[in-house]
Order: structure tokens, then sequence, then C-alpha cells
């Protein structure tokens, strides 16, 4: 197999929380996307989702830091790398796409020069040349009259248009690697369908790869190669699509997919964890969706779960996967 | 709702833009008067060679003390200076030191002001040096404003440039302040986050995000500033410390003056006195209308008042 464009290997990233044990955002997580795939990650709030993603870009917010374990990009350790050459791949060979894209775009400048900024800074690429290629990429991202809107400020465009200008700004450079952090979660959910094809197409057509991610399972679905589900910093389940929406084995990937049916039984068996287990914590020892699992047995408080492989190309972390009902 | 106007007057353009702020001033008289005195001033700093109708510093030993009349539009002094010709020339010598000083103290301010405001939550160096500069400008504001200047002046010499220097000082921790609450408040944006994830270095995150972002308050600064500045100049002259006489300066004119008024000689100090007054206040006008147009929530509510009055609209 050829190397992975991202491999991540074994990576803790802890918060020192003053006095007590740190805390472990992300606890021995193993991930590794390969050329154009699409991986998408799905979990809720405060499952180390966005950790992963600036852990990933060497830029975890301080005073968290990682702790153990390696992220390589096209094979290299970017642990080993000085400041200077993680800039020169940010924003160039992987780049992010945030939520919330009006506020991710700064109200002096246009358009033209938020786009054409990163382009310069990484390529040198000046002149009337950036200002082409801008407007290029700017048609690409499908912006309807892209030479007017070259000059435009962040104000004047709608929700779905500043995402696209984010989007733009990500490609401008031809990254191997997208991270997309919830980058949908502002947007109406037809302008929601819209971004994400034409951002699935725009992987295709730069041939990058895609970290996916989000905490809405259902966009999961139609959009990605393969699924991790994330709970409290740990990879719990990762298959290809098919055979994760054909047979998803963790009960925490299950309680997900029952939350969207619209079956009383499957979604009274499955979500009757009640508000206050929904609170709770991940746990500390033994599995850690163990406060919140409907099938919760006494080993599973103790012992804490490896990622196994169940079948070909699917893991889970439960000592009790769900089976297929006939 | 108000976002689509705004786009609207975007794509209108500047004379948009011009037919607004006509608009706010036709309805604010008190701005119409700051941008008219200042403007007045200005010119008058610009062109005194050709309006004044004396040299300023000539005297003429026999119209001594003359009242105010004709051909001494002010009277004279008690040397035979014309007051009028004085007056006129006086805001290039006031108004040149007080945009110098101003500048300058703004120019150290805001630097100062984005580099804490950045690099306070940086651990080590960053704190240190953050918490050092804070605290020297709490030092120099300790002292009252005019009795530092004075300290400064006689420390550096009696010179224009020490002058503008002692401006500088006294008003650098004013910008220093505004500056880095900006600057803590605009680093929290997402904009600043996308381009340090963007791989952008932190001086070009400084001044090309935060910076531009982080001005508005301080231009309204600006102004007020240079009126106050302008008041120190002349305070300084006023006691001795700052422009020698005979060059014409408000403060030392005033100055000059004063001994006569017991003896019923009012004009050689009124004048500059009234002169001084007016500008500093033309300024503050300035200061307060840049400081409302500045604010985009106020700017907005002034348009929707100004469009149900009479139609028109940024």
């Amino acid at each position: 197999m050829t190397t992975p464009v991202l491999a991540v290997e074994g990576l803790d990233v802890e918060f020192p929380s003053y006095g007590e044990a740190p805390v472990r955002a992300l606890h021995g997580l193993d991930l590794s996307i390969g050329e154009q795939e699409i991986v998408g990650l799905v979990g809720e709030s405060g499952s180390g989702k966005t950790t992963l993603a600036r852990a990933i870009m060497q830029l975890v917010p301080p005073p968290g830091r990682i702790s153990q374990g390696s992220v390589s990009f096209e094979g290299r350790d970017l642990s080993k790398l000085d400041e200077e050459q993680l800039r020169t791949l940010r924003g160039r060979a992987m780049s992010m796409v945030i939520a919330n894209p009006r506020s991710e775009l700064n109200p002096l400048l246009t358009v033209g020069q938020q786009i054409g900024n990163i382009l310069k800074y990484h390529t040198g690429c000046k002149g009337r040349e950036l200002r082409e290629r801008v407007i290029e990429m700017l048609k690409e991202v499908r912006i309807p009259d892209p030479e007017r809107r070259y000059d435009a400020f962040p104000h004047e465009l709608s929700g779905g248009m500043a995402q696209r200008v984010v989007m733009a700004i990500a490609l401008i450079c031809n990254p191997r690697l997208v991270i997309s952090d919830d980058a949908t979660s502002g947007l109406d959910v037809t302008v929601q369908a819209q971004v994400l094809e034409l951002l699935k197409r725009l992987a295709e057509r730069h041939r990058t790869a895609m970290l996916f991610i989000t905490r809405d399972i259902g966009i999961t679905a139609h959009f990605c190669d393969r699924v991790a589900i994330i709970y409290g910093g740990e990879i719990m389940e990762i298959a290809t699509r098919a055979r994760f929406f054909a047979n998803p084995m963790h009960p925490y990937s299950v309680l997900l997919l029952a939350a969207f049916s619209h079956n009383p039984k499957l979604r009274s068996y499955w979500l009757k964890e009640g508000e206050a287990a929904a609170e709770a914590r991940p746990a500390e020892t033994g599995c850690p969706f163990a406060p919140r699992c409907v099938r919760v047995r006494e080993h599973c408080r103790s012992v804490h779960p490896e990622l196994r492989e169940l079948e070909a190309g699917h893991h889970v972390r439960c000592h009790f996967p769900v089976e297929r009902r006939a | 709702m108000a976002m689509a106007r705004d786009a609207g007057a975007r794509a209108r353009g500047g004379s948009r833009r011009l037919a607004f702020f006509m608009a706010v001033l036709r309805t604010h008289p008190s701005f119409a008067l700051g941008y008219a005195i200042v403007l007045m001033v200005v010119l008058l700093a610009i062109f005194a060679p050709w309006v004044a109708p004396y040299p300023p510093e000539t005297a003429d030993p026999v119209a001594f003390l003359q009242p105010p009349g004709w051909p001494h539009l002010m009277g004279t002094d008690a040397t035979g200076m014309d007051i009028f010709s004085r007056v006129i020339w006086a805001p290039r010598i006031d108004l040149s030191i007080a945009i110098l000083g101003t500048l300058l103290s703004a120019l150290i301010g805001t630097t100062l002001g984005a580099l804490v405001g950045y690099y306070q939550s940086v651990r080590g160096l960053g704190r240190f040096g953050a918490g050092f500069v804070m605290r020297s400008a709490d030092v120099l504001q300790a002292f009252p404003v005019f009795v530092f200047a004075i300290a400064l002046v006689a420390v550096f010499g009696q010179s224009l440039q020490s002058i503008v220097l002692a401006i500088a000082f006294v008003n650098a921790p004013i910008y220093l302040r505004l500056m880095r609450t900006q600057v803590m408040s605009i680093r929290t944006m997402r904009y600043v986050e996308a381009a340090w994830l963007a791989g952008m270095p932190d001086w070009r995150i400084i001044a090309r995000h935060i910076v531009p972002n982080a001005m508005a308050p301080v231009l309204a600064q600006l102004s007020v500033n240079i009126g106050w500045s302008v008041l120190l100049t002349a305070a300084l002259s006023f006691i001795g410390a700052g422009v020698k006489a005979p060059t014409p300066e408000w403060g030392s004119m005033i100055a000059m003056g004063y001994q006569n008024i017991v003896t019923g000689h009012w004009w050689p100090s009124i004048f500059p006195g009234l002169a001084l007054a007016v500008t500093v206040f033309g300024f503050s006008l300035v200061g307060s209308s840049i400081e409302v147009l500045s604010d985009p929530a106020r700017r907005r509510r002034l348009a929707g008042r100004l469009e149900t009055v009479r139609g028109i609209a940024p």
C-alpha cells in the first residue's frame, strides 16, 4: 500500500487541569486517510473532533499539548518539523474549512483579496495572474458573476456564498488534504446539500483527500468513503460507508442512527438513556461510553475495550458489539 | 435588512456615501461646525503668509498697545506687533506640533498596543513583555499630564522637538490601552483563527487582519487628541517651557499679554485665547463625529433616522 496522505498514530492530546490530572481530549487515536479518500468523522460536542483537527495541523490551542503519538503527513512526521516548515504546509498542502463562514472572513478585505492573499503568500503568484487564478477559483466554487464578486466585501455575501468563498480559500493552493470542521452546520438544509455536493466534486477534481468532521451522521451517508465515530476522544467504530450503514456494531453508532429513525420501538430502546445520561461524561476507566450505554454490563465498567477488526475493514471498540438482526 | 442596505450603499459607490456624510452634517450642525472650524484653522495655517496683513514678528515700536480697530484688526501688543497677523500665524506652530506629537504617540501607542494585545496570552516572554509595557504605561499615567510634560521638556531641553516628544510620551498610553483592548477582542475572531490555520505568520496576521479592524476608535481619538495637544503646547508655552517669543504661538501670546490686562489692555491675551479655545472645541467636535460615524451600529441608527426623515440613506 502507498503511503497514506495522513496517518495519525496513538495520538494523545492533554489539557492541563490545574492541580488535577490533565484532561485527555484525545486518547490513543489512530486514523489514516488515503489518497483522495473522504473520511467522515462523527461525534458530538466535546468528543474531540475539533481537537483532532487542530492536532493534525499541529496547532492545539495552548495550554493543550500533544503528549503522545504522532501525526504523519505524506510520510513526514509533523512533530519533527519546525514552525517555518509547518507554516508552508498549512494552508497550502493541508487546509481547513471551519464553521460559520461569515465570521471567518475579515470584514475589511474584499473576497478577491482574501483568497489572493493565501495564494500570494504560499506561491508568490501576483498581479494579473493572481487575479485570474482567484476568479477561476470563484468560478469553480460556483459563485455567480465572479468578476464582480472579486471586489465584494464579506457582508455583501449570503451565508452559502460566504461558505463557498471559504472553500475557495481552502482549495486555492491545491492542497493534498482538506479538513472540514463542521463546515456546513450554519447553513440552511438546502444550501447545505449544494455546498456538500460542490465540496465532493471539488475534492475529486483537485484529487484532494478530506477529513470531514461533522455532528450530523446523515451527511456522511452519501458523502464519505469511510465513516469514523468518535466518543470521548477515542474512535469507537470505523468502517467503509457501505459496511457501516449496513451493519453498525457499536452501541453509540446505533444510538446516533436510531436518533434519526422513525421507528418508535428502535428509538425508545436506544434512546431510553434520558437526559441525565446524555450529560454524563465519558468514563475514565473501562469503556468511555459505558455510562450512557443501554447494553452496559459489569465488564464494560472495568475493562477498557480495544479497537477490534470484526469484519474486513470494520473496526469496533466494544466488548459486546451489536449483532445484525436477521 | 440592514445588511442589504449596506450592500446597496457599497454598490452605488462613493457619491452615495458623500451624500450620507453631507446629510449627517446638515442634521448635526455641531459636527458641521467642528469640520468648519478645523478646516478654517488648517487653511489659515497654510495660507498665513498671504492672509496676514503684517509680518508676525516685526514690531512697530510706535504703534504699541493699539486697541482693536483699523489698520490693526485685533490691536497691537506691548511691543507693537500686529495681533491679528500673529493669531493667524500661530496655528502653523501649534498645529504642526500637536499633529506631529499626536501622530507620533499614536504610532508608538498603537504598535505597542497591538503587540501587547496579541502576545500577552503567550506564556513566558510574551506575558512578561506585556506586563512590563502595561506597568510602564501605568507609571507614565500616574503623573499629571502637564507636570509630566514640563518635566520631559526640562530633560530634553527647550526646543520644538522636545515639545513634540513630550506630547508623544504623554499621549502614547492612551493609544496603547485603546489598541490593546481592541486587539484582545479581535484576536479571538474566527477570521484571525482562519488566517492562523492557513499558515500565515504572526506579523502578517497583525498587519492585515487585526490592526485594520482595530483602527476606528483610534481615528476618533486622534482628532480629539490633536485638540488637547494644541492646548498642551499652548500651556507649555504659557509658562515659558514651550515655544519662545517672538515666535507667534497662542500660549506665549497669552503670556506676553496678560500683564496688560490689569491696565485695561485686554486684547493681547483675549484674541489668542479665543482662537485657542475655538480650535480645541472644533477638534473635539470632529472627534465625536468620527466616533459616531465609525460605530456601525450608531451609523445604522442614524441612517435609519435620516431615511425616515428625509429619504436619505447611506
